[in-house]
Formats: structure tokens, sequence, C-alpha cells
């Protein structure tokens, strides 16, 4: 399921519950060409309260696209895309799991439980700023959305 | 004795025919003959009767050179010529006779080529002896001279040789005449005989016509000689008639003119010794007549007498004839005054010539100045009367006017001697007679200087010549030297070429008919030979009880033998023979005995039963073979072979099915071991035919028989005895194995035989074995065996294992059920299962279940229940292992490798975050303030994010390496051709990049965890690109063997190897061979390899021999268990 957004910018919901790894994600989208919004959150819990906040709630705008992170406290990556993808609401919210493992069993739980793509974490920025590029575009693109430099 | 005379004889005669044959041909002086048939005559003779006929041979050759033209003076020295060339003629045949006998044959018949050319050759060469001998003998009696030697030698050996090459074959054949038929005899001897009359007849008249020519030519010649001495004579006369003439004419003449007339007639021929005027004085003129002289010659002028006497001047008698005139006078001047009436030769001439009134010759006289033959002449008294006589043709008859005579004196020898020398060269010799006192006196003999007077016939002329009152006879004759020097040899060497030629003819007319003569004496002695062996044929054939027939390719009978015609109607026997013979057989017989006979025709042999209705009704049976030849016409006939063997098989038969039917094997063998009877039981036991082995030792099959049977076999009860025992026997394959042998003598007649009885029990003994080593299994086996009848649920059997396990004793089980132990086994779902065997709706049951010790305890079992039959009644066979322990251990497992997934996937993943996020920050450190950092710093920072990453890949590879096998692995068939597709297009961009060029063949499809394969796989393919060379375009080729129960796998590289001593450590973890800036990698890859194939069974090496880069080998097993 692809799903376009008509709107900019784009956003985005991170959940990751390292700092260092937050910033740099943050960091990545905003030296992204596609215009984005960035909200984080630190687990899968707030990720699920922000998605039931986000309803006629501007400051919490419903996501374009959720990164998530699999290790995380309170409720991980695995519980946290299976009650995305189990609520009418939400299930059609693109999701990419973004993990440090690279365990087959991850990926195959993930993909199982309906996510959208499972991302490597890189060790080295630029990597980074490629990867959310990728993603971007790779969903995004078709919308032929003007970039920032345009607006 | 008799017979031996009368062959000597034969001999003798036949040796002087011949020899006379020879002469007429042969070339004078007779010495040698170019044709000698006696030689031949001699050898054939003494080749045929031995050397008892040398005699003959001897007396042959005697008598004949004695009757030879050059042997007929019978002195000593001939008798010993004679007995010498008899010796050589004897030797010779004697030599000839031998050497043929050597190399021939004693008994020739001149059939083959070899025979003839042989007896020629050699005979012809025995020729050498004769001839030579004869040689000898004619130079030591100076009969030839040495020049002439050879040429004598070669005519003599030549004629021997002829003579032998063309009469000695001829001789034997006509001698041997009883042996030789008559059409030979004939086509050799005829055209022969012919031939050689047609030879020396035209050899005859070849030399008649030359003899003929040749005596013309003689008496052209002598009539020329003739005429040359007529004319000379003749020229003689005239002379002194010239003189007579002129004395005629004139009344007086004086010296001077006497001188003068005869001056020139004397100029005319030469050769006239003397003329002169002799006068006729009386006594009382003597007185006048001295005057007139002296006169003329002075007062010396004298008569004087012929006869020269010293001092006889004077004569005194009454009538004087002195010369008065004589010319020419130089040389005749001592004659003056001569008295030529005192020598009673001339005065004969004188006086004859004064009574006569015509000229007269003296007879020859020698001249006194000469005193060798030459000087003999003679003298020509022409008378002169006084009165002239005007008719000369009336004679004077009175005398009386006599006045002298002109004398002319002639050297008629030396003349005819030169006319003679003239015709020397033509051989033609003259020798002159002259009758004196009324017998005829040789006055001239012509030069021959040939001391054998012999005369050469046919060239003799005598020529008889009345000069002047004397009678010559002329006796020409030819010189015989010459004669034969002057042969006309080609007539010879024609009679020769015919010789040959006809030697040769006869040679290959014995030839040609030799060889039929052969042929045709083979074939009869063979087809005598051949009628012998036939009657005996027929004899023996008629005796045989079994029965012999030929047909001919119509299948008519052409011959048979007694036997056959006994299957007949006696009635019809012989009446069967060119015909079919089938009519006397029922109608349903007759086609089988057809297709026999054609199959025999067209494949050249049948063999099958027939059977017959014989004339008596009977059904026979008949064992036949029919055998297709070929007769001289190359027409195909049949010879068949046929045997009753009703009778016997009717015994037989039932004996054999009795012995074929029986399982057990039965041989009967002699004493010494060899096998009579084998049945087909015995070709199964032992796996020989029949055919191979009957008349073979018994030791073939059963080597120990004679040395474990060797009492009975030696003492053998006189009754049948038995003897059974069991022995190893060795089968055709070589193979042993035990048997139960039962022997037992049987007696025939004089024979013992032994029957033997024999069983291969190796099956029993291997099934008492086998139970045996089961029980044993059974019995020690740590797994718990039980048997409980099916019906009471008793225990009937407890192995060891059950005992030691469960603590009870045997006594304690056995007769009890199992659920006096296990209360389960009571339960309802226990007897479920045991129904299900029962009723066959399953065969085997497993369950788990707990079983309670004797002392109390528990162990877990995994069981087995089938049925079975045991002492014959159904019952469960239950096996058992005890499962406690596995259990434990299993459960142990689980929990650890769960413990340990979750430690090392909370781990990596806690020691990853860290390590993300300095590289990370470095790298955005990098990022953002590049401008605003030193280059040390920038470096720095790369080592900070290398070092990061390196750790990552470290830890990765960690978790992938432990996670191997471990989580999500799903076992099922998996096509490697689709892995390695996977495989090469994850790696596309590696492979495009160096170049490299990877081979993969077919491969199989494996039970593997797919996503496992291919990282096996690519993890291989990717380290060989790895370490490839730097100039060198990486060659990757994957292949595989099937073996009986894995795939062997080999990736080889020609990347730049690895070091052989290096070949363990290359699969440990996190080891590299090179510097990490070298090549790439954490060196877990081989690691992950290892455990990726060790987890799938298989295992994996390096291949330490393989050269040219990296190869390794693995396995993977067929089936994953």
């Amino acid at each position: 399921m692809i799903l376009k957004s008509n709107h900019l910018p784009i956003r985005i919901l991170v959940a990751e519950d390292q700092e260092t790894d937050a910033f740099f994600i943050e960091q990545a989208f905003a030296q992204s060409d596609v215009e984005n919004q960035v909200f984080l959150v630190k687990d899968g819990q707030e990720v699920m309260d922000y998605l039931m906040q986000s309803v006629g709630n501007d400051s919490n705008p419903r996501p374009d696209l959720i990164f998530l992170d699999i290790k995380m406290p309170r409720k991980d990556g695995h519980e946290t895309l299976r009650e995305i993808k189990s609520q009418d609401d939400y299930k059609d919210i693109p999701v990419i799991i973004m993990s440090g493992s690279q365990a087959i069993d991850d990926i195959k739980k993930s993909y199982s439980n309906g996510a959208n793509a499972y991302v490597s974490k890189t060790n080295g920025f630029d990597d980074m700023i490629e990867l959310v590029e990728a993603v971007e575009k790779f969903w995004f693109l078709r919308a032929k959305l003007p970039r920032k430099s345009d607006a | 004795m008799m017979n031996l005379f009368v062959k000597t004889l034969s001999l003798i005669a036949l040796y002087i025919i011949a020899s006379y044959v020879a002469w007429s041909m042969a070339m004078p002086p007779y010495f040698a003959s170019v044709f000698w048939p006696a030689a031949g005559v001699s050898l054939g003779f003494v080749f045929l009767y031995g050397a008892r006929l040398l005699p003959g041979v001897f007396l042959g050759a005697f008598l004949s050179f004695l009757l030879s033209p050059v042997g007929n003076d019978p002195n000593v020295e001939g008798l010993l010529a004679a007995s010498f060339l008899g010796l050589g003629a004897a030797t010779q045949a004697y030599l000839g006779a031998y050497l043929i006998k050597k190399f021939v044959r004693h008994n020739t018949q001149f059939q083959t080529l070899r025979s003839i050319v042989l007896f020629c050759v050699l005979g012809a060469l025995s020729g050498v002896v004769a001839s030579s001998i004869a040689l000898g003998l004619f130079l030591q009696t100076d009969r030839i001279h040495i020049d002439g030697a050879l040429t004598f030698w070669e005519a003599w050996f030549m004629g021997d040789a002829l003579g032998i090459v063309l009469v000695a074959p001829m001789t034997v054949l006509a001698l041997s005449w009883r042996d030789v038929s008559l059409r030979r005899f004939l086509a050799i001897f005829v055209p022969i005989f012919f031939c050689l009359i047609i030879v020396i007849g035209l050899f005859a008249n070849l030399r008649g016509q030359d003899f003929r020519e040749k005596q013309d030519r003689f008496a052209g010649s002598v009539e020329m000689v003739k005429r040359e001495v007529f004319s000379k004579f003749s020229s003689y006369y005239e002379a002194v008639s010239a003189i007579q003439s002129f004395y005629k004419s004139s009344e007086n003449i004086n010296h001077q003119e006497f001188s003068t007339f005869v001056e020139y007639t004397l100029l005319q021929n030469p050769d006239i010794h003397a003329l002169a005027w002799v006068p006729y004085v009386s006594h009382k003129d003597k007185e006048r007549f001295l005057q007139a002289g002296r006169k003329i010659y002075g007062d010396n002028f004298r008569i004087r007498s012929v006869v020269y006497k010293d001092g006889s001047d004077d004569i005194d008698a009454a009538v004087y004839m002195p010369v008065l005139y004589a010319e020419p006078y130089e040389e005749v001047k001592p004659y003056i005054g001569i008295d030529l009436w005192s020598d009673i030769q001339r005065r004969k001439a004188l006086e004859h010539a004064k009574d006569s009134d015509a000229v007269s010759a003296s007879e020859p006289i020698s001249f006194m100045n000469a005193g060798d033959a030459q000087g003999l002449g003679f003298i020509l008294a022409a008378p002169i009367y006084d009165h002239y006589h005007p008719y000369p043709n009336i004679k004077n008859t009175g005398h009386a006017g006599f006045k002298g005579a002109v004398v002319g004196a002639f050297y008629y020898h030396e003349a005819v001697e030169d006319i003679m020398n003239s015709w020397r060269d033509r051989g033609i010799e003259l020798r002159i007679e002259v009758e004196l006192d009324g017998e005829m006196s040789i006055v001239y003999q012509s030069q021959d200087n040939n001391s054998d007077k012999s005369v050469v016939d046919g060239f003799v002329i005598d020529v008889p010549y009345d000069f002047a009152g004397q009678k010559w006879i002329l006796h020409f004759y030819m010189n015989h030297v010459h004669f034969n020097d002057n042969l006309n040899l080609s007539i010879w060497y024609a009679l020769v070429i015919g010789l040959v030629f006809l030697s040769f003819s006869s040679m290959f007319l014995m030839a040609l008919t030799g060889q039929s003569a052969a042929m045709k004496e083979l074939v009869d002695e063979k087809t005598a030979e051949l009628s012998d062996k036939n009657k005996f044929l027929n004899v023996v054939m008629d005796t045989v009880p079994d029965m012999i027939f030929v047909k001919d390719s119509e299948f008519k009978i052409v011959q048979a033998n007694q036997a056959f015609f006994d299957k007949y109607s006696p009635d019809i026997r012989e009446g069967i023979i060119g015909t079919t013979g089938l009519e006397q057989f029922p109608k349903n017989e007759r086609k089988g005995y057809l297709i026999n006979d054609k199959i025999a025709l067209e494949e050249g042999f049948s063999e099958t039963q027939e059977f017959i209705t014989d004339y008596q009704g009977e059904v026979r049976t008949l064992e036949t073979r029919k055998q297709r030849f070929y007769d001289e016409d190359n027409k195909a006939f049949l010879m068949g072979y046929a045997r009753d063997v009703t009778d016997l098989l009717s015994t037989q038969q039932k004996l054999e099915t009795i012995l074929d039917t029986t399982a057990d094997g039965l041989i009967t063998i002699d004493e010494s071991g060899t096998i009579e009877t084998y049945n087909k039981a015995c070709e199964d036991i032992f796996g020989y035919d029949a055919e191979v082995a009957i008349g073979k030792n018994i030791d073939m099959l059963i080597p120990e028989y004679h040395k474990s049977h060797a009492d009975f076999l030696k003492h053998g009860d006189h009754v049948v005895s038995q003897n059974r025992s069991q022995l190893e026997a060795t089968r055709k394959d070589l193979s042993r194995f035990p048997i139960d042998i039962s022997i037992a003598e049987v007696k025939l007649g004089s024979r013992r035989i032994f029957s033997a009885v024999i069983r291969d029990i190796s099956e029993k003994k291997k099934a008492e074995e086998l139970a045996l080593q089961i029980t044993q299994i059974f019995n020690s086996a740590i797994i718990e065996f039980y048997i409980f009848d099916a019906e009471t649920m008793e225990f009937v059997f407890v192995n060891n294992g059950a005992i030691n396990n469960m603590g009870y004793s045997e006594d304690e089980l056995l007769g009890h059920r199992p659920s006096d132990f296990v209360e389960a086994y009571a339960d309802e779902e226990f007897a479920v299962m045991a129904e299900k065997l029962l009723s066959g709706e399953s065969e085997r049951v497993d369950f788990d279940m707990r079983h309670k010790r004797k002392d109390g305890s528990y162990y877990d079992v995994a069981a087995n229940l089938q049925l079975t039959t045991f002492n014959g009644r159904p019952a469960f066979i239950a096996s058992m292992l005890d499962i406690t322990e596995r259990n434990k251990v299993t459960q142990e497992l689980k929990r650890s490798n769960k413990e340990l997934e979750s430690f090392a996937y909370v781990t990596s993943h806690d020691l990853k975050a860290p390590l993300r996020h300095v590289s990370m920050s470095a790298s955005f450190f990098k990022d953002e303030y590049a401008d605003k950092l030193d280059e040390k710093s920038m470096e720095l920072l790369d080592v900070m994010i290398s070092g990061a990453n390196r750790m990552q890949n470290m830890i990765e590879s960690l978790l992938r390496y432990s996670r191997v096998g471990r989580d999500g692995v799903e076992l099922k068939d998996v096509d490697l051709a689709d892995v390695l597709d996977v495989v090469l297009e994850n790696l596309s961009d590696d492979i495009n990049d160096n170049h490299a060029n990877v081979n993969v063949g077919t491969l199989p499809v494996v039970g593997a965890d797919r996503y496992l394969m291919i990282q096996l796989f690519q993890n291989l393919i990717q380290n060989a690109l790895k370490y490839s060379k730097a100039d060198e375009a990486p060659i990757i080729t994957l292949a595989y063997e099937e073996e009986k129960a894995f795939f062997k796998f080999s990736v080889a590289d020609n990347g730049i190897g690895i070091d052989p001593t290096y070949s363990d450590k290359i699969f440990q973890i996190f080891q590299r061979l090179h510097r990490d800036n070298e090549y790439n990698g954490v060196g877990i890859g081989l690691s992950i390899c290892q455990r990726i194939i060790e987890f799938h069974g298989g295992s994996i090496t390096l291949d330490k021999d393989y050269e040219g880069g990296a190869k390794f080998d693995f396995t993977l097993p067929k089936v994953f268990y």
C-alpha cells in the first residue's frame, strides 16, 4: 500500500529511544531535499499515544510516515507495528522499521507484521542522509513535490 | 641266367646297330659321332637291369669299335683301344645309372618333369666319362693331335650326351613296356621315331647332296688337271714333231740351222730339257761321222757310252746313235757324243721310232745329271728317213733309209709337279703309273704327305693315257685330310639341332604323357582302394545296429544299411531305393521327415527326434542326425544317421525324471572318483552343468571327499552300507558351502560305484548362526526387549536390557504381564494400540511411556510395539529405549540455547548502538564541521569511524555466526540452481567490476535451508572474488559430484591461493591471513560457511594439493536428517 501525500511538509513520526540516533535521524531529515516535519517519540507506547492524540490535533498532526526502532523500552517496535497495523485508523500509515539489528528473525517478523520497509541503521551520517532521502523519494517522489528551494 | 644272356646279347646287338647308325652319320674321319645312341642304350639297360649288364656294354663297345671304320685293323693296339673304349662305355653307363638312381628313383617311368629332367641331365653328365677316356686313348695312340683335343672331346661328349638324352629314356620306357600303357608308349615313340627318321633322312639327303657336289667339283678339277698334263705332254710331242718336220723338209741340216730352228721351240717350251739330233750311225760310217763331228766340235769329239765310265770314250758297236746336235747347247753340252743306242731304255724308244716311223717315248728315265726324283723324265724320239716321202700317211716300212732321230728329253715329273702344285688347294692328289715290262710302275706321286693312304670313297678317277707308245695311267684321288678339313659342318649342326629338338620333344612328350599317366595311375589306385573300402564299409555299415542312409537332394534314398531297411517291411526292402520311402509310413508322419530333410539340406545339419511307425505298427522314437554333403558335381546330398531310442528312452526317461525332480543332489561316481551321473539338483547346488561335471573328479565338487571317505571307499562293505557326514563343498564360483552327504556303495557286476545324496545345508547353517547372533544381540542390547503373548499378555521373553533397567530378574518378569509392572499398560489406550496391531491396521506402534523400576524410581522410554510370532504363537514384541537422559539434555540444551540467543541478541544490539553512535557522531562531525577542522582532526575522525564500523561488522558477523541454524531454519528441498541465480544476482556488481568469470554447471537439489544455502555459496564466491589476483580476471568454478550419500561440491578460483599450512586456521573465527587494508573483511566468512555446512551434516576442507588458486571441497548430505 502506497500512500501519496498531497500536502507539504510531509510529517514523519520517528520512534527512537536513543537520543543520539534520534538526533542524527532528525539531522538527516533536516538535510533532506524533501520538505518535512519530524516528530520524535521515545518508545512504542509514545507512538501509540501520539497517534491517538493526533486526531484533530494540529500540534500532533497525523504522520505521513512512521519510522520505528525495534528495540525500545515499554513497547518495542514489533509490538508497536502490530498495534498500528491492527487498527483501521492507522494501518494505512506507512511504517518503516529502522533497526540496528540485522537478525533475520527481526526482519521476517517486521514484514510479517506489515512493515512497509525494513532498513538498517547506518553507521555514517552521510549514509543516514542517503537512507532518509531514499525512503522519502520512494514514497513521495511520485507526488512530484516541489523542492524546498523551489518553494 | 638265360634272361641275362638274352639281355646281354640284345644289348650287344643294339649297341652295334646303334654304332652303325651313328657312324653313318658321323663326321669323317669317324672318330667322333655327333650322335651316339649306343650310350643311351647302354645307360637304359644298366639303369633297368643293373651292373650285371655292364659286360654287355663292354662287349658292345669293344666289338663296335673293332667293326668301326677307324678300328678295322685288329692288331694288338686296336684290341687294346677297343678294350679301353669298352671300359669307358661300361663305366659311363654304370656311373650314369648310379647317379640317376641316387637322385631320381630306382624305377622311373618318367612321369614327372623333374624325373625326366634329372634323368637326362645326370645321364648326359655321365657322358663325360667315355669321352674323356677316348680322348686319353686317342691322344696316346696319336690318332688325334693335341690341337684338336678339345674339339674331339666336345664332339664325343656331345654325341654321348645326345645319345643318352634321346635314347636312354626311350630305352627304359621300351624295356619296361609292360608297365607303360600302350597309349603312352605310342604317344611317345611314334612321333619321336617318326621325327628321328625325318631328321636322319634329311641329314642323309643333305650329306648326299653335299657329297655329290664335292664329287662333281672333284671330277671337274681332275679334268682340268688332266688337260694340263696332256697339254704338257702334247707340247713335248709337238716340239719333237716340229723338228722332225724340219728334217723331213730339208735334205741336210747343219748344226747352225738346227740351233736356229730349235731355239725357237725351246723358247716356246722353257721346260723342255733338251732337243737333239741323233743320227743313226752304222759301224762303217763311224769314222765319217767322227770326222764330221770333229769338224764341228773339234778333235775331242767322240762317241761315248751313256753309262759313264772313266775312259770309256770309245765304244765299239755295230750301230750308234750318238748326239750330234743338242740344244740348249750350254746346258746339254755334256750330252754331245753320247750314244743313246747304248742305253737300253733309250734304245727301246729309238728302235720303236725307227721301226714304227712314229714318235716314240721312252719309259721314264732318271736323267744322268739329276739324282733326285725330279730328274725323272723321258725322251721322245722322232725318226728321220733318207728320202722324203711325199705322202706322209703312207708309212715307210722299209726303214732302209733311217738316218737318225730327233730326240727330246723332258722332265715330266717336274712339270706334273708344277701342275699339281697349282691344284693342291683343291685336295686333288695324282699318282701316275706306267706299264713297264707288263707291270704298272708308279712314276709320279703328288706330294700327299699323309701317311695314311685311305681313300675318300667316290673321289677316285683313273685316266689311262697312251702316249708315244707308252701306256700311262693317271690315278686321281681326293686328299682325305683336305676332304675332312673342308667338311660342310652345317649339315652336322643341323643334325645336332634336330636331335636336340627331338630330345626336348621326347622329354616334353614323356612329361606330358607321364603326368596324365601318373594321374591315371593315381586314380586307378585310389579307385581300387576306394572300392575295397566301399566293400568294407558296406559290410561294416550293415553290421551297425543304427540306421545309416544317404538321400539325394530330392530326398530319395540312394543307399542305406541293413538296419535302415529293417525298419521297412521286409517284403519291399531294396524296392525303396530310389524312392523317398515315405509311402511306407502313415501320412501324418511323412511331413515331419520331409521337414527335417529340408532343414538339413538348407542349413547343413539337423538333429532331431523322429517318430515312425514301423512295419509292425509300433511307434519308434529315432534320434536322427542328418548332414548335408556335396558330391563331385557339387550336388548336395544328405547323409543320415538314426538310432532307435524307444526302449532306451522309456527306462532312462523314467529314471532321469526321478533323478531330476529330486531336490537332493544325486551323484554316482566310480572307484577313482569320476562323476558318472549328476542330476538337475546338483546343477543348482554346485553351479556346474551336467555336461561339465560328468567325467570330472568328485574332488572338483567336494575336495575332502577322498580324505574323509578313505576307509569307506577302500573297504567298502560287500553289502550296501551308508556313510553320512557333513563336508565342505566348492561351487563353480569357488565359494565354499557346507553339505550333508550320504554315500552308498553299489555293486554293478564287477564294478563298484558309489552313489551320493547331497544336500546343501548352508542356508540352514546360516539361519542357525543368524538366530544365535540375533539372540545374543537381543540379550546384550541396552534397549529393553519384551515379548509377550498376544492372548495371555504374559512375558515369554525379556532381554538383559530389560532386566537391568527394570531391576527385576528374568524369573520375576516371565509369566507376568506388562500391566503388572506399569499400570498404564492396563489402560484403554494401550488396548487400542494392541488391537490396531492385531487387526493389521498398523504394523507398528510408537509411543512414549514412563516405566517404574523395582526400586520405585521412574524413567521415560520411547517404546515400539510390533506383532510377531514366537514359538508358533502370535506375540507382541516391544522395544523400549530409556530416553530419560535424552530428554534431560534436550531440555537443558533448549534452555541454554534460548538464553544464549537472547544474550547474543541483546548484547549485539546494545553493543552495536554505542558503536553506531560513535561512528555516526564522527561522520556527522566531519560533515558539519569540515571547514573548522584541520587535516589531522579529519584523519582521526576517519580512524574513529572505520574503527567503529569494523567493530560493528565483527559484532554483526559474530551474531550471524551464532545464529546459523538457530533462528528461522526451514529444511526443505532447495534447488541449488535457483540459489546460485540469487547469489550471482546479489554479487553481480562485484563480478562485473572484477571482470570475473563464474562457471556454474548443473547443480542438484538438496535438502537444506534456502537462506543458509544462499549465504554459503555467496560467501564462498565472495571469498574467491575477494582474494583474486590483482592482475588477473578471477575465474571461479563451481562443480559437484554425486556420491552415495552426499553431494561433493568444489569451489575453485585462480586467486592468490591459501598456504596449506593454514588449511585449518582459515575456518577459525576472525582468523585473517591478510592485513586489514589488503583485503576487506572481518574474517568470518569461511567460519560461517563451515558452520552452515556442518549444520547440514557436511564438511568443508581446503584442497591442499590444488595449485593456481584456492579450492574448497565440501559435502552436503543428500537428505537432511
